[in-house]
């Protein structure tokens, strides 16, 4: 089994100067995020699993593997529990 | 040619009177909307268990699983519906709810209002929009009690253009990739120290406010429709002798924005168009967190020094 994750249909998303601001629709909560949120965000308009989002964050940002790892995961876990990303086992 | 808020109603008392209201406010929308009255007592409806967001007196409900809007001026004095996509409000008013002229106008039908005008466009923010004596649009956002009343009565005596003091609406540019402020007019409200420190002769008793008001153009200032921020100020509620300013990101600015146009959250169908103003206004001006010091009304150039 895999994690997928996927961003919350209630969820947008606003870049700023590299930087974004996240909304989620349901709650009428809003987020900032930084530059690797965003680029996270952005790629999550399709589901992704964890090791597809540590290549991207890894080949855009000069960060060891490990370090892009431990990034994302931190980042996923609080999006999932602001509802902001959907994680589901396939 | 820009179109304006129409009205169908048989109440001939509330038609003139909606009309003088929208009239002044001159709001020049790129597609018509209209905002379909009767007066009579509210049906009952059904029972709604959506989300309230709540303005003042008004709850709204947004969303699924129904998708109107539904506006319910508390407690039963009035009723607004708008259909998914429809540029028409239909709109219920009690024989109760005529009798408080200053809340229909300024609360409950300003409300349907700001939701009917999204549909063509136009996105609300409460801020006051100026233009300076350079040309360069300013947005004052905040909270009422923030100074954007007096700052901009102030300005309106010293040479700036003056858009609105509180009812602004973020639409499409008539630059590529620009957004501006379309305006809705209406009289600068001021309290009492507040026409002490201005200084202006005359205004309009605002009774049901407890303040005066004056149209722009009675304090010598030209209004205007539509104005291109350049710059953003976020006032706080705390005043000091001094003005002062300090710069915030684009993200931050945004999320302060999204503060003060609650209604980006509500409506999927329209919340990415918003959003989309929001963020280009903070791409496009400079932002700054603003003290507004007492020295503005000696020195009202201040603003321009510190800018620029």
């Amino acid at each position: 089994m895999t994690t997928w994750y996927s961003r919350h249909p209630d969820l947008r998303l606003t870049a700023v100067d590299g930087e974004g601001v996240v909304l989620h629709l349901g709650s009428r909560r809003y987020f900032s995020v930084n530059e690797t949120g965003v680029t996270i965000l952005e790629a999550l308009a399709s589901p992704q699993t964890l090791i597809d989002l540590t290549a991207r964050v890894a080949a855009e940002y000069d960060v060891t593997a490990a370090a892009a790892e431990r990034s994302v995961r931190e980042f996923l876990d609080r999006c999932v529990d602001a509802h902001l990303v959907r994680a589901e086992e396939r | 040619m820009p179109h304006e808020v129409s009205v169908r109603t048989a109440h001939a008392g509330l038609a003139s009177l909606l009309r003088e209201w929208l009239d002044d406010a001159r709001l020049a929308l790129p597609r018509p909307v209209t905002l379909v009255v009767e007066v009579g007592p509210l049906p009952l409806s059904p029972s709604d268990s959506r989300d309230v967001f709540r303005q003042g007196n008004v709850a709204i409900r947004s969303g699924p699983p129904i998708h109107t809007v539904s506006l319910d001026w508390e407690p039963r004095l009035g009723r607004a519906v708008l259909a998914p996509q429809s540029t028409a409000a239909n709109v219920i008013i009690t024989e109760q709810g005529l009798q408080r002229e200053n809340e229909m106008l300024r609360s409950f039908l300003l409300n349907v209002c700001i939701l009917l005008v999204r549909r063509v466009g136009l996105h609300h923010v409460h801020a006051a929009a100026l233009r300076d004596p350079h040309g360069r649009g300013w947005l004052l956002a905040g909270t009422s009690g923030s100074g954007k009343s007096t700052t901009t009565a102030l300005f309106a005596r010293h040479g700036w253009g003056i858009g609105t003091d509180d009812i602004a609406f973020l639409a499409e540019g008539a630059a590529p990739r620009v957004t501006d402020v379309v305006c809705w007019r209406e009289r600068l409200a001021l309290h009492d120290d507040a026409v002490v420190a201005v200084g202006p002769d005359g205004g309009t008793p605002l009774t049901a406010r407890r303040k005066m008001g004056w149209f722009p153009e009675e304090l010598g200032a030209e209004w205007l429709s539509r104005i291109t921020p350049q710059v953003i100020l976020f006032p706080g509620a705390e005043h000091g002798d001094t003005t002062s300013l300090t710069p915030i990101k684009g993200r931050e600015a945004v999320t302060r924005l999204m503060r003060w146009s609650p209604w980006v959250a509500l409506e999927a169908d329209f919340a990415d168009e918003h959003l989309q103003r929001l963020s280009q206004l903070a791409s496009q001006a400079r932002a700054f967190e603003v003290t507004l010091g007492r020295d503005l009304f000696d020195s009202p150039d201040r603003l321009l020094e510190l800018v620029s």
